[in-house]
């Protein structure tokens, strides 16, 4: 019953929440100097008679896409769209009813399958490196590992990716390591659509901040839990170092890292915006500056609409698996 | 106190100030020297403490040299190209190379840096003077105000950052300089941020017991924001100053690099990366140099707030 309080609270925030960002966005698309057929007129260049075409679209489109409505029913009717799940036409095709939609369906995923790849990556990377660092704290392979979680953790993701792209491409490749190595997927394929393996790059380079966060976190948690009692009494016992780390000590840190990642999750999704269309991946993030640079409104009301949507959804989920683990923790106490 | 034993003339009387018959307190020096526990001076020797601190301040230091005065004494236009030296490899002349223009990497590459902190400096100001301000007065009168202003700061909270500062690029019309609207849009997105942290502040420094003496004394508001409360707030606002210089230069890169900061001819780190990359396994230079000064600096001012973070006692 507390749960189920908490669930409904909480998704009314995010209605609330999602509700002011859809209305900001309508509202900024308003007051945007330089709208679509502008952006057009700017791009292929028009003449007298193209002018008069576009200014006549325009009217149109004001028709066709609610324009002149006040804001609060442009949002309304923007929610009755996310009900049956049907954006609409896009500026582009505006004879495609359903384009907006199947632009979505077709690259959420590849921005969500690259974010939970980070995320694995910063898991699978992450915690064994914390363990590690704890077990040989203060010495140099503690420094060592720190001060590269804080480069991890500072340098965002696109710089991090060109370099180790670099690294991996040029300097790996004058070392003769052999055409086994697979540079291919470290290469930025020169166009055209892509595929999974353009993924690999970014999913490393977006989860190099939560890895760091992970090891860190993991890190200090090990060294606390190395010092109790219970541990002491398993070493006495006499079982094996490795046992007694992984068993006792790194057990009871695991949990928490879970709030640790949801946060880091929502980031890497709408990091997605910055590193996508560097590596020519269609996901949501560039579907977002596409729409922004042609200033299709519909489409940019949509993909702000849908990352923002994701990532408070993302940190409910986070929040309500953390109870799952953990059953001491209680609504209450997540707020 | 007997008087026979003050009679008794202690040695260490010579180094007290005053009549040697004032008596201090036992086992307190009569006058601690001030400036070896508080002031600048003590906060400097803490700070030099952190190693990489030192560093950071270094390469900054050197940096903001580089870019502000390098202009002054050499030909360094971020346009001018060379069309018979385009492309060319690190070198004597060109030690970053230059680009598919012929223009040099190098200058390039500092004009980027000295853009990147003009916009971050400029942007920390104002978004630090417009939430700063409000998060003060929110927390300093309280009520119905303070209620309004943290519904707001919580909606800010909840719209990605990078998706608001993206809508507001666009909003901002383009005939003005790029880095004005740079220094609008991360000042609008970072104000709720320093709100909210001073208005915690202000809220724990102006419940403290000595507050309420001062006020029972009848200290007027000034006299109490001047004396107690700015004092307090200070050294957590210089630490969260110092994070915040590095996210916004991340969020003026960022925007550069998808096509919404600076424009094409005027450098900025991000449309040097978005523009090498293209080129990157031909042409590393292109690349190589500007994301490596990039990530550099990012990482001195990260140290830097570490080192005030030891300093003001508050580690973010």
């Amino acid at each position: 019953m507390e749960l189920l309080k908490f669930v409904v609270k909480r998704l009314l925030a995010i209605v609330v929440s999602v509700a002011c960002v859809v209305a900001l966005t309508f509202a900024m698309m308003r007051v945007v100097p330089s709208d679509y057929f502008a952006q057009m007129e700017l791009r292929y260049g028009a003449n007298t008679a193209g002018k008069q075409m576009l200014d006549q679209q325009r009217e149109e489109y004001r028709r066709i896409f609610h324009l002149d409505d006040p804001l609060w029913k442009q949002v309304g009717r923007y929610f009755v769209r996310v009900m049956k799940w049907d954006f609409g036409p896009s500026y582009k095709e505006p004879n495609e009813p359903h384009k907006i939609t199947e632009l979505v369906n077709a690259k959420f995923p590849v921005t969500l399958s690259v974010a939970l790849a980070g995320m694995g990556i910063a898991l699978l990377v992450g915690v064994p490196l914390g363990v590690f660092a704890a077990l040989r704290r203060n010495t140099w392979v503690d420094y060592l590992l720190t001060s590269a979680s804080m480069v991890g953790q500072v340098v965002p993701p696109y710089v991090l990716a060109v370099l180790l792209t670099l690294f991996f491409a040029v300097f790996v490749r004058n070392f003769q390591i052999g055409d086994s190595f697979p540079l291919a997927w470290l290469a930025l394929p020169s166009e055209g659509w892509g595929s999974w393996k353009n993924a690999v790059m970014p999913a490393i380079a977006l989860g190099a901040a939560p890895m760091a966060a992970v090891a860190r976190y993991i890190r200090s948690s090990v060294l606390e839990t190395l010092d109790q009692d219970f541990v002491r009494t398993a070493l006495s016992k006499g079982l094996g170092r490795l046992r007694v780390v992984v068993r006792h000590a790194l057990r009871p840190s695991l949990v928490p890292v879970v709030t640790v990642m949801g946060p880091q999750l929502g980031y890497m999704i709408v990091g997605s915006v910055l590193v996508e269309d560097l590596f020519r991946l269609q996901g949501l993030g560039s579907l977002f500056v596409g729409a922004i640079n042609e200033r299709d409104v519909p489409l940019v009301i949509t993909s702000t609409f849908i990352l923002a949507a994701t990532v408070m959804l993302v940190n409910l989920v986070v929040d309500l698996l953390y109870m799952v683990i953990d059953p001491r923790i209680r609504p209450k106490d997540l707020g | 106190m007997e008087p026979e034993e003050s009679s008794v003339i202690d040695p260490l009387d010579a180094f007290r100030p005053g009549s040697p018959t004032a008596e201090p307190p036992p086992g307190l020096p009569a006058e601690p020297p001030k400036s070896a526990r508080t002031g600048w001076r003590h906060d400097f020797r803490v700070f030099r403490r952190h190693k990489p601190a030192v560093a950071g301040l270094v390469y900054v230091v050197l940096l903001l040299l580089a870019s502000f005065l390098g202009p002054v004494f050499f030909d360094m236009d971020y346009e001018k190209g060379d069309p018979l030296q385009t492309l060319v490899s690190p070198c004597a002349a060109h030690p970053f190379g230059t680009d598919q223009q012929g223009r040099d990497i190098l200058v390039r590459n500092l004009h980027a840096a000295r853009n990147a902190m003009i916009v971050a400096v400029v942007s920390v100001v104002v978004g630090l003077v417009v939430g700063g301000l409000i998060g003060a007065f929110s927390g300093y009168v309280g009520g119905a105000f303070d209620l309004v202003v943290m519904r707001l700061v919580d909606v800010m909270f909840a719209f990605p950052q990078i998706l608001l500062l993206i809508l507001l690029l666009v909003a901002i019309p383009d005939s003005m300089d790029r880095r004005i609207s740079m220094f609008v849009a991360i000042g609008v997105t970072s104000w709720a941020g320093y709100a909210r942290l001073v208005r915690g502040l202000v809220i724990q420094a102006k419940n403290e017991d000595y507050v309420e003496a001062a006020r029972c004394l009848g200290a007027t508001d000034f006299h109490v924001i001047r004396k107690y409360i700015l004092p307090n707030i200070a050294g957590p606002v210089i630490v969260a100053v110092s994070f915040g210089i590095p996210s916004a230069m991340m969020a003026e890169s960022g925007m550069s690099l998808i096509g919404l900061g600076l424009r094409p001819p005027m450098p900025s780190w991000g449309n040097l990366i978005f523009d090498g990359a293209r080129e990157m396994l031909g042409f590393p230079h292109l690349v190589l140099w500007p994301s490596l000064t990039f990530a550099l600096t990012l990482l001195a001012f990260t140290f830097i707030g570490d080192g005030l973070g030891g300093v003001y006692g508050k580690d973010k």
